[in-house]
């Protein structure tokens, strides 16, 4: 009687915290630069934290070193941290994913879940502001994946607009992040 | 004195006349910012110098990558002033059952210079050019010289004498896709040309005109487009159209070309253009293609080998029509100014032996 009635009480859905130090990550950001409208990537960016999937929602503070960032050119790269992110001072930007909405047990459907809105916070070169995006939620292999992207003003950030030799980066930048979630390392 | 120091500068140091369009893998997607033409080629911005240090020579700095060595960052320079001296030269050498022959041959030597603002720029090449078999360069010319407006960000016009915009660009004159459709150095023309330059697609509309200066039939009439599309943030696809006339025929030239960027080091430069001709005199037409493929990996920075193919076939009635080339070379710009390109492969024409050739581009432009 006693294994009948604990069949009949529902399972409950415990939240699984990732940790993005055991993880596949990166960051990236696009900038443009003008008047030519030369492309800016800049990559190599890791993700550290946790972050946390729910029944039907993923969040996250997530920490990225933004001394691993590189854009192809040693000089440019230079300036980048020195003069405008200014990394000695500001060395890391913290991305908080408040919420991304998903389906009811998402984790247990095998499906690609494309440009969900999602709302967070960006704390980058001492300033912290709100952020919207989208999001990509990849559950149909066997490792789940969450891709990000947003866009940032570089002046909200109380970042010079960088400018070197005529060419000037364009204000509004795209932010990229992937993770690769391997829950059975978890 | 000065002939024999210039011809020794020549020998010793070395090619960027022309733009370099395998850096759309580094995010240059339009040569405007290396460039002060919109198609590329020729004089280069204060970034364009700072660039051809940072990312394309192996130990270039930008402090010495300005005019004649000086500093770009200098402020304290006229900011709208852009000069530059182009020197070049090519030694050859060609194996064939008749002959070996090894010859150096000067090529450029021209100051460019002009004034460039926000909105309008005006640019003038002064140099000296061959006139005879000698190929000395002797007789006092200008290669190039427009007027320039940007309209807005995206739309660049421009009228004067250059070379259109057509397929890949790049700097080499001697492929099948440029001599071999005779828009080899020196076939500028006298253009108005209107330019799109935007953040995934590049279009060009290039009205052609003979030169008045100029009695040389070789001189095109007509209009060309070339347009190209940013593909995967790091490659580009395009396509070119000509039509136009020459004195002695008319004809219509289009075709594909790519840019890809296989890896971050390696690339593929491509392009195939279909002729079909009509000689004036006679009304045959003559059908045909002509191609040039490089595939390049930047072993270290600055150095390059790529091995090449070029072919030639541009009248598919007769098969003597048929030209081939293929090869390896390197191409390594050691310190901003100066640019070396070594080329060594075999010519073959249909039906015949191929014969060995080779060439060292020597480049520098200050």
């Amino acid at each position: 009687m006693l294994k009948i009635i604990l069949f009949l009480i529902p399972m409950s859905w415990a939240a699984v915290q990732v940790d993005l130090a055991q993880q596949k990550s990166d960051v990236e950001f696009f900038a443009i630069g003008k008047p030519s409208l030369l492309k800016i990537n800049g990559t190599g960016g890791k993700l550290i934290g946790n972050l946390e999937l729910e029944k039907n929602q993923i969040k996250g503070r997530l920490k990225v070193k933004l001394d691993e960032f590189t854009t192809g050119i040693d000089l440019r790269d230079r300036h980048m941290k020195e003069k405008y992110l200014e990394t000695a001072k500001y060395s890391e930007a913290w991305i908080e994913i408040e919420k991304i909405d998903l389906p009811e047990d998402f984790l247990n459907v095998k499906k690609i879940y494309s440009a969900i809105p999602f709302q967070g916070k960006l704390n980058l070169h001492g300033v912290e502001k709100p952020i919207k995006g989208t999001a990509d939620v990849d559950t149909s292999k066997d490792s789940p994946s969450v891709s990000t992207e947003f866009k940032v003003l570089v002046s909200d950030f109380k970042i010079d607009v960088p400018t070197y030799l005529g060419i000037k980066v364009a204000d509004e930048v795209t932010i990229r992040t992937r993770m690769n979630l391997n829950l059975v390392k978890q | 004195m000065i002939r024999v120091l210039f011809l020794f500068l020549i020998v010793l140091v070395s090619r960027v006349t022309f733009a370099f369009p395998e850096n759309v893998r580094h995010g240059y997607f339009s040569c405007t910012a290396c460039h002060v033409s919109p198609s590329g080629g020729g004089v280069l911005t204060p970034y364009g110098r700072s660039l051809s240090s940072e990312l394309m020579s192996t130990w270039g700095t930008t402090k010495t990558s300005g005019f004649m060595f000086s500093n770009p960052e200098d402020e304290s320079k006229l900011q709208w002033l852009r000069s530059q001296i182009f020197l070049r030269g090519v030694q050859t050498y060609r194996d064939t059952p008749k002959v070996e022959k090894a010859q150096f041959i000067p090529m450029q030597a021209d100051l460019e210079v002009g004034a460039d603002t926000e909105r309008f720029a005006i640019i003038s090449t002064f140099g000296y050019r061959a006139n005879d078999a000698s190929k000395d360069l002797k007789e006092f010319f200008s290669r190039r010289h427009y007027v320039l407006y940007r309209f807005t960000e995206q739309i660049v016009g421009r009228v004067g004498k250059f070379m259109q915009s057509f397929g890949l660009n790049g700097p080499d004159h001697v492929t099948a896709t440029r001599r071999g459709l005779n828009w080899d150095q020196g076939s500028e023309s006298y253009n108005l040309e209107m330019n799109y330059i935007g953040e995934n697609f590049n279009h060009t509309l290039t009205f052609i005109s003979n030169s008045p200066e100029e009695k040389s039939v070789k001189k095109d009439q007509g209009i060309s487009i070339n347009s190209s599309y940013l593909w995967r943030e790091k490659s580009r696809l395009g396509v070119s159209a000509y039509q136009g006339r020459q004195s002695d025929f008319e004809r219509v030239v289009f075709g594909p070309y790519v840019m890809i960027s296989l890896t971050e080091k390696l690339y593929l430069n491509s392009e195939v253009f279909y002729q079909d001709k009509t000689v004036k005199a006679t009304s045959v037409h003559e059908k045909g293609y002509t191609t040039f493929s490089r595939l390049g990996y930047e072993a270290v920075k600055g150095l390059t080998p790529f091995v090449q193919f070029d072919r030639s076939y541009l009248n598919d009635s007769d098969r003597s029509s048929q030209f081939d080339s293929y090869g390896l070379g390197v191409q390594w710009l050691p310190y901003s100014h100066f640019d070396f390109m070594l080329f060594a492969g075999k010519e073959k024409s249909y039906s015949q032996e191929a014969t060995d050739f080779a060439w060292l581009m020597l480049n520098i432009y200050l």
